[in-house]
């Protein structure tokens, strides 16, 4: 049995190896790029990160029970795991391969997962004039140079993301891998694909107060490893702001 | 195969078999009240922000591209800055109507209808379809006045039945100058709850100068309403099991245009919407 099959086991793995509490302020002070309908729809923007700290046996990893996120103005806050899939110099055209996403346990079996939400973020601001973005990809069904093409604003600012799914090929909603990238424009910055899955959001208004979220029946217990990264977005604005986050983990030890 | 329970639900989204959806309203502008005559119910559509100007370009919340399977909607998270019933909804593009002139005004989209899709299994099965008039440019002297009808007294709608009807009920717009943006739900005869298409508008009063309307079927797909200011979720498995395909119907010939859209009914206000729509591949 599980540590997470039960609340009472939950409580129990709690109690025997201690939770994991963690508080985290993010401030954006990038001015994001606002997207365009041909670059995700929605404009988004990275807000910040935690790598998930070392485990000790028989802890193996931590699923997160409780995400609390608030934020300065009316958006749409998303906490996930995610790993960088694939990088792209804009200054000679070039890719630098990542991480596939990984195989990992969700409600009891045993899955490889995929990203139904991938986002491009801008780690270097870019100097370039509306790139075209190439990404080859694997699908979620494992079918291999998939092809996702996007066409950024011009240059667009540090931080800023761009949301992936709507340019997926015909039929597709997820990418497991990413295999090659490129532009056709610009001269300076970096682009990283990164593999995405939500695993609580908010949706604030102005002024923002959010309190706990309810737990949510369709984004997954995801279990996280040591290292892995828990990262947070948010979409709908290209304001600075801050978001701060409360996060509450029950370890597992194992099935 | 069919998704079963909720264990399968989270598997498939992990796996990257399903959709997070995080979406960013226009803020509409400021509609006209309805009245008895037009209908009761304010509408207000709020769409995509990035690609929408209004009234004229209404840009679809973002799917999965041409999706094979079924887009079951299991959850959605909404806030808007103001109280009111918020409601996920397809709009159709029927067609669009002259208020500027007398008589048959209607001129349709290309698509055929009824909007299609499987239901209990049969599949081609005719979607019921709200009627719509919304408003993409407003008169300045006389409120029109039109009805679900061939300005002869022929048939103007298919009921939710199949039946040709003619319409009996009017639409008086609660104003001359109804605002752009403005949106007014038909009123139809007594029995009808809907319609599978319409074939005619008549305009037996005219705007007096250019007005035009667009007629949308609307297709209810989820209720994420949020009554309080603030912020609403809407767990769709288990509270109600009300799980919408946010796929689109098929026109019965052609292709319809379907904007997938938040609806705003009875509350009128300039303010936009944030969402998170997540779900599943049905398949």
């Amino acid at each position: 049995m599980a540590d997470t099959d039960s609340i009472d086991s939950m409580i129990e793995a709690c109690a025997t190896y201690g939770p994991l509490i963690r508080s985290l302020m993010f401030t954006n002070q990038n001015t994001t790029t606002a997207a365009t309908t041909n670059s995700g729809s929605v404009t988004g923007s990275f807000m910040g990160r935690m790598v998930i700290p070392s485990m000790t046996s028989p802890v193996i990893s931590v699923i997160f029970t409780q995400v609390d996120l608030v934020t300065e103005d009316a958006t749409v806050v998303v906490a996930g795991y995610r790993v960088e899939m694939g990088s792209l110099a804009i200054s000679g055209n070039t890719f630098s391969s990542g991480t596939a996403m990984p195989t990992r346990t969700i409600a009891g079996t045993s899955v490889q997962t995929a990203s139904v939400i991938p986002i491009l973020e801008v780690t270097t601001a870019l100097t370039a004039t509306t790139p075209t973005i190439t990404i080859t990809y694997t699908d979620q069904d494992g079918n291999t140079g998939q092809t996702c093409t996007v066409t950024l604003p011009s240059s667009p600012a540090l931080t800023t993301c761009f949301n992936l799914a709507p340019h997926l090929a015909a039929g597709d909603t997820g990418m497991r891998a990413v295999t090659n990238m490129s532009t056709s424009a610009g001269s300076a910055g970096t682009l990283k694909v990164y593999g995405f899955i939500p695993i609580a959001y908010g949706v604030p208004i102005s002024p923002a107060a959010m309190g706990p979220q309810p737990l949510s029946n369709t984004l997954p217990f995801f279990p996280f490893k040591a290292s892995d990264e828990l990262a947070i977005y948010r979409f709908g604005s290209t304001s600075t702001t801050t978001v701060y986050a409360n996060l509450f983990g029950v370890p597992e030890t194992g099935f | 195969m069919a998704v079963a329970t909720i264990a399968e639900i989270q598997q498939r989204f992990a796996q990257g078999k399903g959709f997070f959806i995080p979406a960013v309203t226009s803020t509409p502008g400021a509609a006209t009240a309805a009245a008895a005559a037009s209908g009761q119910l304010s509408v207000q559509i709020l769409v995509n922000n990035i690609g929408t100007t209004l009234p004229g370009t209404r840009v679809s919340l973002p799917i999965p591209p041409s999706p094979g399977s079924p887009l079951m909607l299991t959850e959605a998270g909404i806030s808007r800055n103001t109280a009111g019933a918020l409601f996920l909804v397809y709009l159709y593009r029927m067609g669009s109507v002259n208020l500027a002139a007398t008589g048959d005004q209607f001129t349709a989209d290309s698509a055929t209808f009824p909007i299609l899709r499987t239901e209990f299994g049969e599949s081609s099965k005719p979607v019921t379809l709200t009627p719509m008039i919304y408003i993409d440019d407003a008169g300045t002297a006389t409120a029109p006045v039109f009805s679900l009808k061939t300005n002869a007294g022929g048939a103007g709608y298919v009921d939710q039945d199949g039946n040709s009807t003619a319409a009996t009920r009017t639409m008086t717009m609660p104003s001359a100058t109804a605002n752009v943006q403005s949106g007014y739900i038909f009123r139809l005869n007594d029995g009808d709850s809907g319609v599978q298409s319409i074939s005619q508008v008549d305009v037996d009063t005219a705007s007096g100068s250019a007005a035009t309307g667009v007629i949308f079927g609307i297709e209810f797909l989820a209720d994420i309403t949020h009554i309080l200011v603030g912020t609403s979720v809407a767990n769709l498995m288990v509270n109600g099991i009300a799980l919408g395909d946010l796929k689109p119907g098929v026109a019965t010939s052609g292709t319809a245009t379907a904007t997938l859209a938040i609806l705003s009914i009875g509350t009128i206000s300039s303010t936009a919407a944030f969402a998170a729509l997540a779900g599943v591949l049905d398949s």
